[in-house]
This record gives structure tokens, C-alpha cells and sequence, in this order.
């Protein structure tokens, strides 16, 4: 008889590695499976063009909860994050923006755009930073739920409602529009410059299918203020390696507390019998038991591959297949023979030791949005570039380079059909190279190698579905209790001893960890493991 | 007896002061214009042809505050409303004719739950928020939502924040009747079929949606009027209100344009709050941070008024007959398309059209055998790159004859006479703030507890004696009297 695991765990991404460390830290025995041959899902860093690494998908490191990485020891085990020391906005002609951690300079970049703007942008941030300490709250436990009579569910809608009063009048009235507004309306309330507008309005739609005006689009604004990086409160940071290696990090955390992880293990089917899980099976027939199954994947791949309708109730399926995905970016990675020099700032200086979004206008960003809707990628999209090999020389060859391109719009339904992807993918990097060109003239010429994703790329190699980077839209139907559907917000699932803990899971995506961590804490609190 | 002036004869400013003045106070209204009703007033656009109101659609009208008021109007049926393209036609309405008919069935059974909690919250001043407030006001909001069952509020909560044609696409596979419906609901939006939360604004437009009047908003406002004389109230025509007098943060009158001085114990603003407060007022009386919270108020108008004098019916394409209300949308995806225009302060060639054909049931309106229509144009941003002027007005006017002749082939000739009203003209003639008819967008951050903005959502301002009650006030938009009814009673 094969070993009996107390928790098998789906999937090998960043948070089945924080839920496989903290069950294991707790003396539970876990095996977490991993489909591909490397660890890490979609925060990992791989080697595609000799010397050079990517960081294929996720990029940077914001969110990654501070609790974390003390409980789990990371940085003994590798962890190490340089904070990025600016953000970049280039013009297509004229120097750009660069806010950087020296609130002087920041001023004094501003004021070329707006005097008022510049005055007012140091009490945008303190009030932001105030509101992200709420916000914390709620991502670092698990999802109120407003419909349960349970008095531990009520004491924690009161708390908030206790909390959200606290806040005072004013910032009160700041988070309750934070919650529907768009990011361009709210930030009309506070600033002037469409420049500066522009770059801060992005953070509300990385990663949905939405534009700068849509409604919902600006509480993500706080997520940019809620980045803590050693204690202190930084916006982003890069991690040494590359993110792939935060979630070595948390691997090998989870091993020194006698986590079992195993690569190139897809899994075929969840075990379900009488309503129960009872294992694994993997493609390769292998069967696997545990007393607990849980799955970091999406909620569409967990219940609608994994589990099956069959064992499901309806109205959950009805809810799980009314999750919405909707993938609506790529990643273009580039190796460089050299440096590419923006065209009014040149060099490599401190503007390009952080991130670099081009945005050049709220126009340009919601054309770029327009053309997704309709189908298509955008021709001229949004794009955050990150100089990985700037902020950790091992990254490429001395003198050489490796970029990281975030691009918005790619929506996964182009107009010919999710599958033929395949055949626009050049057309798509060519975009995205042609529009960096024009802040960047020399690039063509020094790319010896590059990668892009598609949102069908990133679907079918990291079986995320339809390519969305967070396992499902963060709209706000889709968040807190909803997550990935009513009533089933808190970890559980309508099949016994089958559990959730990846982004599908409140508080949903970012390499944030938190999902992981608070679904091991629930399920070891109630004694399910 | 308190002594109050209304300013503003709007129907929101009538029917605050037909409250006032059945519990026997001193009321005087000074409405502006020559004629009272603002833009729900009819009018003669050309010889021998009148409209029923800038807003044509009275059946968002309250029956409590018709029936408080002891208003003589005459319900009857809302018309079915067609749904027409070039080739196809749908009716929704009391009957349906749909390829869908379940999903029709789920939609309607979804308002109907909405209507009922809807309107607990609707007819009484919203709770207030601010840190100070008693809670139990706060309590019981809360408290009707929960009482609505686990599933019904869960279900709220997940489909408020979506876009109209997300839900309506998870009911309705038809999306010529999804553009229809969806027009509807973004009226007095800044948004399009797509935007998150336009569906908690289709909810609250269809669930203040009753019974239509005999007669459109026209017959309301005249109804009004009857109703303030019989109960002893006065109304003043041409009386620009052009400051409202305070001493020591208390009202104590208002003086018009030509200087007359009206003392007054409370004033009741059922114009443009912005106006009110930030044009009537001396800044000196208010709070500093009001300024601010009161300029953020969203009211970008996007649109504009058509009103047709035809030699004869209008006659669609897809289906024969006299119709009264019809909707020209398209396709999901041309109503957004329309709406991204106006994001970049442009208006499209083929616009959305919310069209009443007030001569389908009233003939008296235009000479024998004519009709008027009367034609809301959505996607219309009162910004426009261009400038509103004579050159656009008429551009305007061509894109709308051209939409229409899209869905009515042949209704291009039998125009007698037209009037065109961009959102600026809107914004002249009526004092609607950007031309929005509703005085601020209706958008989930600007609705109940937080209209015109949190901490003013009961009517009452900074200022002693000083009350809000147009539209831009809870609940808003609709035509529904609701604001001014409201605000009369915590007066």
C-alpha cells in the first residue's frame, strides 16, 4: 500500500509552496505535485536563450506578505529583494517622469507638468498609505462573509465596520469611492497633469479586461501602496534571480520542514468518493491518497477538470463556470546585446533601475483598450519594462541585458478565436518591440533573442485559464466573499475535504503568498489536516 | 408656518413645495424660465407640434409621492417597447415577442425582487454615515438587505458591480434585445454596456419604473402646478434666483436677478446642487472641504435632444405600425462603440436613440395625421474637441436623422421641422449642470448614502434652513419627483 499523505497538494506555483511550508512547519506530511519540470507556476525564472534568464511571467515583487516571509524563514533560504529605485514614465519626445523613493525629486519632476500637482502628491500618498493599512486587514484574513449568522462571521463584519470608521470622515469617504470608481475618475479628483494621471491610473488595470475609466478599476490604486519590503513601505522590489527564485525560496522552506515536492507530476483527476476526497490520480495512472486534497489551480481547472460536475452541486458549477477569466496581457521577454538607450534620457542611470510603463497619455490607454475589446491586441499598448539584469548583474552576461515587458492589451478572445493565437504571435511581439522603438531606437538592433506570450501561451503552458494572470478577474463581483464564487470564499469547498489555496482564492492574485498562507492556517485551525 | 422659498420649478422643486404647502406653510417657487416644469416640461418646438418633456418617459414617475400629493394624472400601461434594427424587431414589455422567452422570464423575475427591496430605500432620506451617525437608521438599511434571503442578496452583491451586458448576457442570448435593455439602463451614466456597475444602474432605473402617465411629464408638471395653487402655494415665473441670503450660517432669504428680496425661514435649492452651493451661497458660509466635495461631483452630460415634426407615422422597418416607444441600439458592441466616442470627446455617426412617439397615443399633439418624435440621444459628451456650435448642432442632427433612417427608411422625407439640443443647449436653457439631466452621473459612489456626496445625503446642508432637493439629491435619477418629496419631509 502506497504512502497515505495528510495534504497532497495541486500545483507547484508560489502559493501551493507557502500552503505545503506552513502544513509541513506544523508537522502535517505534504506532497505538493507540479506539472512542469520547474517549481514556481507563473513566478519563475528560466533560462529559454544560453546565459541569458527570464523572468518569464510574473516580474516583480510587491505584495508578498511581510508575515510570511518571517514564518517561513525565506531569507535564510534565499530570499533577497532589491527595492526598484524609480518609476519611469518616457515620452515619446521630452524626458518623461520620474517619481522616485526621494519625495524632493519626485517634486521636483512633477512640477514640470503641474505646480499644484507636485504639491498635492505627497497627500495622495499619505492618504493612500493610511487606506492600504485598512486594506491590509482584509487581505491578511479570511473573507468576511455578510450573509452568515455565525457570531465569529458577525464580529468580523463588525470589526471592519469598527475599523472603517475609524478611518474618519474623510478617509472614509476616499475608501467608499475607492471601491467603484475608475482609477482616471478618481484620480481627476486629484491631480491635473494627464502624465502623471497617466502612469498612476495603470496599477488599477494590470491584469483585468478593463480600461483606466472603467468603473472598479480604482481600489487596485492601493496596491501600490501597500508593497512592504523589510518592514518598510516600498512600492516594488525585484528579488534576486528573478521571481522564480521566491518560490525556490518557499520550496526550499517547505522541504527543511519535510514538505515532499515532485516536477513533471501532472495530475489527471481529483479522487472523489461519497462526496469526499480521498487522492490524486496523475496522468500517468499513478494513484496518490491524502486526507486532503488541495488544489493551487484556478477554479475552472480545480472543479471543472479535476473534480468533474458530476460530483458537484449546480448551482456551484453554474457559479464556477460564470467565473470570469478573460486574460488580457502577455510578456514579451527580451535577451540584449547591449543596452537600449530611451531616447531623451540615455545611459543607464537610476530612471532605469525600476519599473518603466509606457503610457504616454489616458487616451492612448483606453485606444489600447478599445482595440482589445473589439478583439484585437492593442497596436500601441501599455507596457511595463523592467531591466532584470540592472537589478541583478546574474541575470545575463556582462554587458549584455535581458528585458522584461509586461504588455496590456492581449485579450485571450481575439476575434479569430483563442486557438489561433499561435499564428499572431509574431505580430503581437513585433507590435510591442515597434512601440518600445519609439522611446528606444536602437532596440532592434541589439535583440539576439525573444520570447512572447501570449495570453494562449501562458493558458496552455502554465495552465492558467484564458491566460489571466491572477486565476480570474479581480472585478469586484469576483473578490472577497465571492472569490471564486458566494459562499464558498473560505478555502472549502462542496466537496469534503477538498480545498482551495491559489489566486482563485480570496485575496486573489499578485505574487502575494497570501491565499496559501491563510487557506494553511484555516484548514490547520479546523483540524482538516 | 414656516415661510419657504423654493428655488427652481422643476418637477423636484414642485413637488417639494406642493408637500410644503399642503402641511400649510408659506411657500413661494421662482422658477427661472417663463414657464414652470424645467426639463420635464412640454413644449411647442414648432408650429402646431409639441413634445411632452426633454425627458419623455414619465413612468419612473412615484406613485407614492402622486399619491401623497393628490396629483390628477392618469396612469395607464407603459407601451411595449420595440427593439429595432435594419432587419429585426423585438418587443419587450408587458408582452414579449423574443427568441428567448426564458430568459426574458429570469430577467423580469430578477427586477421584481430588486423593485421590492428597492422601494423600502428609495422613498424615505438615506441613513447617514458619517462617524457621529446613530447607528440604527444605518442598522436597518442593512438589515432590509439581509431580510431579502441569503441567496436574493448574495445574488445582488454579485451582480451590482457588473456590466449590464455581462448579466444580461448570462440570461438573454439575444443581443439585440441585451442593447436594448442595456440602453435603458445607462441613462444619465458616463458609461457603456461594458463598464463595470452599469447593471446596478439598470436595477435602479427599472425598479423606480412603474405605470406610465397619460399625457408624459408634460401632464405631471401641469399636474403639479394645479396641485401647489389648490393648497395655497404661489409660483413665480422669470424670477432668476441669483443669491441666496444668510446671517450667522443661517438662511434668511433669497434676492433675484431683477433685486427683489424674498425673506424666507428655510430655502429649499431643488436646482443644480454645484449651483446652489457653490454659486448662490457666499463661500464665506461654507465648510471649506464642501467646496471640494462638491465640485468632485461627477455630471459629465452625454445627451443630446431630438424632437421631429413628420408628415406622417414612423414606420420601422422590420416591423409596421405606430409604435410608441422604441429603441435603437444595435448590437451590444455598437452601443459600446458609440460610448468609447465619447471618451475621446467625439460623438459617432450612428448613435443609440431612446425614442417616444407621443402622437401614437395623444393625436391633439401635432396636426391630424402628423406625428412627433421625440428622441433621447445617448453617447453625446457635452465636451466636444470640436466646440458645440450652429456647424456641430447640425452635424449632430444629421447623425441622428441618418441612425434613424437606418432602422425607418424614408422618415428623412417626411420631416416637417426639427429641433436639435446638444448637451450645451441643455445646459443654457435648463441649468442643467454639463447638460446631465439628472444633476450628477448616476454611479455607485454617487447614489443614495453618497448623493450629491457622503455626509450630504439628507437633503440638509452646512447651512441652517438651506435644503437640496433636485435630482442631483437621493435618489436621483428618473424622472420620479422622489428628491423634492423626500426633501420636504425631513424639512
Amino acid at each position: 500500500m502506497a504512502t497515505t499523505y495528510d495534504a497532497v497538494i495541486i500545483g507547484g506555483g508560489h502559493n501551493g509552496l507557502v500552503c505545503a511550508a506552513y502544513l509541513a512547519k506544523a508537522g502535517r506530511k505534504v506532497l505538493v505535485l507540479e506539472r512542469r519540470h520547474v517549481l514556481g507556476g507563473a513566478a519563475v525564472t528560466e533560462e529559454l536563450y544560453p546565459g541569458f534568464k527570464y523572468t518569464v511571467c510574473s516580474y516583480v515583487v510587491s505584495l508578498l506578505r511581510p508575515y510570511i516571509i518571517r514564518d517561513l524563514d525565506l531569507v535564510k533560504h534565499g530570499l533577497q529583494i532589491t527595492p526598484l529605485e524609480c518609476s519611469y514614465t518616457p515620452e515619446p519626445e521630452g524626458p518623461g517622469l520620474c517619481r522616485w523613493p526621494d519625495p524632493h525629486r519626485t517634486r521636483e519632476e512633477i512640477q514640470r507638468y503641474s505646480r499644484k500637482d507636485a504639491d498635492i502628491y505627497p497627500e495622495f500618498g499619505r492618504a493612500m498609505g493610511r487606506l492600504a493599512r485598512f486594506a491590509k486587514e482584509i487581505i491578511d484574513n479570511p473573507a468576511p462573509e455578510p450573509t452568515s449568522w455565525r457570531p465569529s462571521d458577525l464580529m468580523q463584519l463588525l470589526g471592519l465596520g469598527r475599523r472603517f470608521r475609524d478611518l474618519g470622515d474623510d478617509l472614509g469617504a476616499i475608501q467608499f469611492k475607492l471601491s467603484t470608481m475608475s482609477a482616471v475618475d478618481f484620480l481627476d479628483e486629484w491631480f491635473e497633469s494627464d502624465f502623471l494621471k497617466s502612469p498612476m491610473s495603470v496599477s488599477g488595470i494590470i491584469g483585468t479586461f478593463l480600461g483606466v475609466r472603467s468603473p472598479g478599476t480604482a481600489y487596485v490604486l492601493l496596491h501600490h501602496y501597500m508593497g512592504e519590503i523589510d518592514g518598510a513601505s516600498r512600492a516594488w522590489g525585484f528579488a534576486k534571480g528573478g521571481n522564480g527564485e521566491v518560490s525556490m525560496s518557499i520550496a526550499r522552506a517547505a522541504q527543511a520542514f519535510g514538505a515532499e515536492i515532485r516536477t513533471e507530476a501532472p495530475v489527471h483527476k481529483v479522487l472523489v468518493k461519497g462526496g469526499r476526497a480521498t487522492g490524486v490520480v496523475l496522468e500517468n495512472g499513478d494513484e496518490i491518497s491524502a486526507r486532503a486534497v488541495i488544489s493551487s489551480c484556478d477554479p475552472r481547472l480545480t472543479f471543472l477538470r479535476f473534480v468533474g460536475e458530476d460530483h458537484l452541486p449546480d448551482d456551484f458549477v453554474t457559479g464556477i463556470k460564470r467565473f470570469k477569466f478573460r486574460g488580457s496581457s502577455g510578456k514579451v521577454n527580451l535577451s540584449l546585446d547591449r543596452f537600449p538607450d530611451f531616447k531623451d534620457r540615455p545611459g543607464i542611470g537610476m530612471h532605469v533601475m525600476g519599473d518603466i510603463a509606457i503610457c504616454p497619455s489616458l487616451d492612448y490607454l483606453e485606444r489600447a483598450y478599445d482595440e482589445a475589446k473589439y478583439g484585437d491586441f492593442s497596436s500601441r499598448p501599455f507596457m511595463n519594462v523592467v531591466f532584470p539584469s540592472l537589478l541583478d548583474p546574474e541575470m545575463a552576461p556582462p554587458g549584455k541585458h535581458v528585458a522584461s515587458i509586461f504588455v496590456q492589451y492581449a485579450p485571450y478572445d481575439i476575434k479569430e478565436g483563442p486557438e489561433h493565437w499561435p499564428e499572431r504571435r509574431e505580430a503581437f511581439g513585433d507590435a510591442v518591440i515597434d512601440t518600445l522603438s519609439e522611446y528606444c531606437p536602437t532596440l532592434k538592433d541589439s535583440i539576439l533573442h525573444r520570447q512572447v506570450l501570449t495570453p494562449w501561451d501562458i493558458e496552455q503552458e502554465f495552465g492558467l485559464s484564458e491566460g489571466n494572470i491572477f486565476q480570474g478577474e479581480l472585478s469586484l463581483e469576483q473578490l472577497l466573499f465571492q472569490r471564486p464564487t458566494a459562499g464558498w470564499a473560505r478555502y472549502t469547498t462542496p466537496v469534503r475535504n477538498l480545498w482551495m489555496c491559489g489566486s482563485g482564492a480570496h485575496p486573489g492574485g499578485g505574487v502575494m503568498g497570501a491565499p496559501g498562507a491563510i487557506a494553511a492556517k484555516t484548514m490547520l485551525a479546523q483540524g482538516a489536516v | 408656518m414656516a415661510r419657504v422659498v423654493v428655488i427652481g420649478g422643476g418637477h423636484n422643486g414642485l413637488a417639494a413645495a406642493v408637500r410644503l404647502a399642503r402641511a400649510k406653510h408659506q411657500v413661494t417657487v421662482l422658477e427661472a424660465r417663463p414657464t414652470p416644469g424645467g426639463s420635464a416640461a412640454g413644449a411647442e418646438f414648432h408650429p402646431g407640434y409639441r413634445h411632452t418633456g426633454i425627458f419623455h418617459d414619465a413612468s419612473t414617475f412615484s406613485d407614492v409621492v402622486a399619491r401623497d400629493l393628490g396629483l390628477r394624472i392618469t396612469r395607464r400601461p407603459l407601451p411595449d417597447a420595440v427593439i429595432a434594427t435594419a432587419e429585426v424587431a423585438r418587443t419587450v414589455g408587458a408582452t414579449a415577442d423574443l427568441p428567448d422567452p426564458a430568459g426574458w422570464a429570469a430577467y423580469r423575475k430578477r427586477l421584481d425582487e430588486v423593485r421590492k427591496y428597492a422601494s423600502t430605500v428609495l422613498s424615505e432620506p438615506p441613513p447617514r454615515t458619517d462617524a457621529d451617525a446613530p447607528l440604527l437608521p444605518l442598522a436597518k438599511t442593512a438589515w432590509g438587505l439581509r431580510r431579502l434571503g441569503q441567496a436574493t442578496m448574495m445574488e445582488l452583491l454579485r451582480i451590482g458591480p457588473m456590466a449590464v451586458e455581462d448579466w444580461l448576457a448570462e440570461m438573454i442570448a439575444d443581443p439585440i434585445t441585451r442593447a436594448g435593455l442595456a440602453l435603458e439602463g445607462l441613462h444619465g451614466t458616463w458609461m457603456g454596456p461594458r463598464s463595470p456597475t452599469s447593471t446596478a444602474t439598470l436595477l435602479l432605473l427599472e425598479s423606480l419604473r412603474g405605470q406610465d402617465v397619460q399625457g408624459g411629464p408634460a401632464a405631471v408638471v401641469d399636474a403639479l402646478v394645479d396641485a401647489l395653487k389648490t393648497a395655497g402655494g404661489t409660483l413665480r415665473c422669470e424670477a432668476r434666483v441669483a443669491r441666496v441670503l444668510t446671517k450667522a450660517g443661517r438662511v434668511t432669504g433669497v434676492e433675484t436677478a431683477s433685486g427683489d428680496r424674498i425673506d424666507a425661514d428655510h430655502v429649499v435649492a431643488a436646482c443644480d446642487p454645484r449651483h446652489a452651493l457653490l454659486d448662490l451661497v457666499d463661500p464665506l458660509e461654507l465648510p471649506p472641504a464642501l467646496e471640494r466635495d462638491m465640485s468632485d461631483v461627477r455630471a459629465r452630460g452625454l445627451c443630446a435632444k431630438v424632437h421631429l415634426a413628420l408628415s406622417g407615422p414612423l414606420e420601422l422597418a422590420a416591423k409596421p405600425g405606430v409604435h410608441e416607444r422604441i429603441l435603437v441600439a444595435g448590437q451590444p458592441n455598437d452601443l459600446e462603440r458609440a460610448f468609447d466616442q465619447v471618451k475621446y470627446r467625439r460623438f459617432a455617426d450612428r448613435l443609440p436613440l431612446d425614442i417616444r412617439v407621443p402622437t401614437a397615443s395623444d393625436s391633439a399633439l401635432a396636426p391630424a395625421g402628423h406625428h412627433v418624435v421625440s428622441i433621447l440621444v445617448h453617447a453625446v459628451p457635452f465636451v466636444l474637441d470640436e466646440g458645440w456650435s450652429d456647424a456641430t448642432r447640425e452635424k449632430l442632427g444629421n447623425a441622428v436623422l441618418a441612425s434613424l433612417e437606418a432602422v425607418a427608411p424614408g422618415v428623412s422625407g417626411r420631416v416637417v421641422a426639427s429641433e436639435v439640443l446638444t448637451p450645451a443647449d441643455l445646459a443654457d436653457r435648463f441649468g442643467l449642470p454639463q447638460g446631465h439631466l439628472w444633476h450628477g452621473e448616476l454611479a455607485i459612489d454617487q447614489l443614495f448614502v453618497a448623493r450629491p456626496f457622503l455626509g450630504t445625503a439628507q437633503y440638509a446642508t452646512a447651512i441652517g434652513g438651506l435644503w437640496l432637493a433636485s435630482a442631483g439629491t437621493h435618489p436621483g435619477g428618473g424622472f420620479t419627483g422622489l428628491s423634492g418629496w423626500n426633501a420636504a419631509g425631513r424639512l
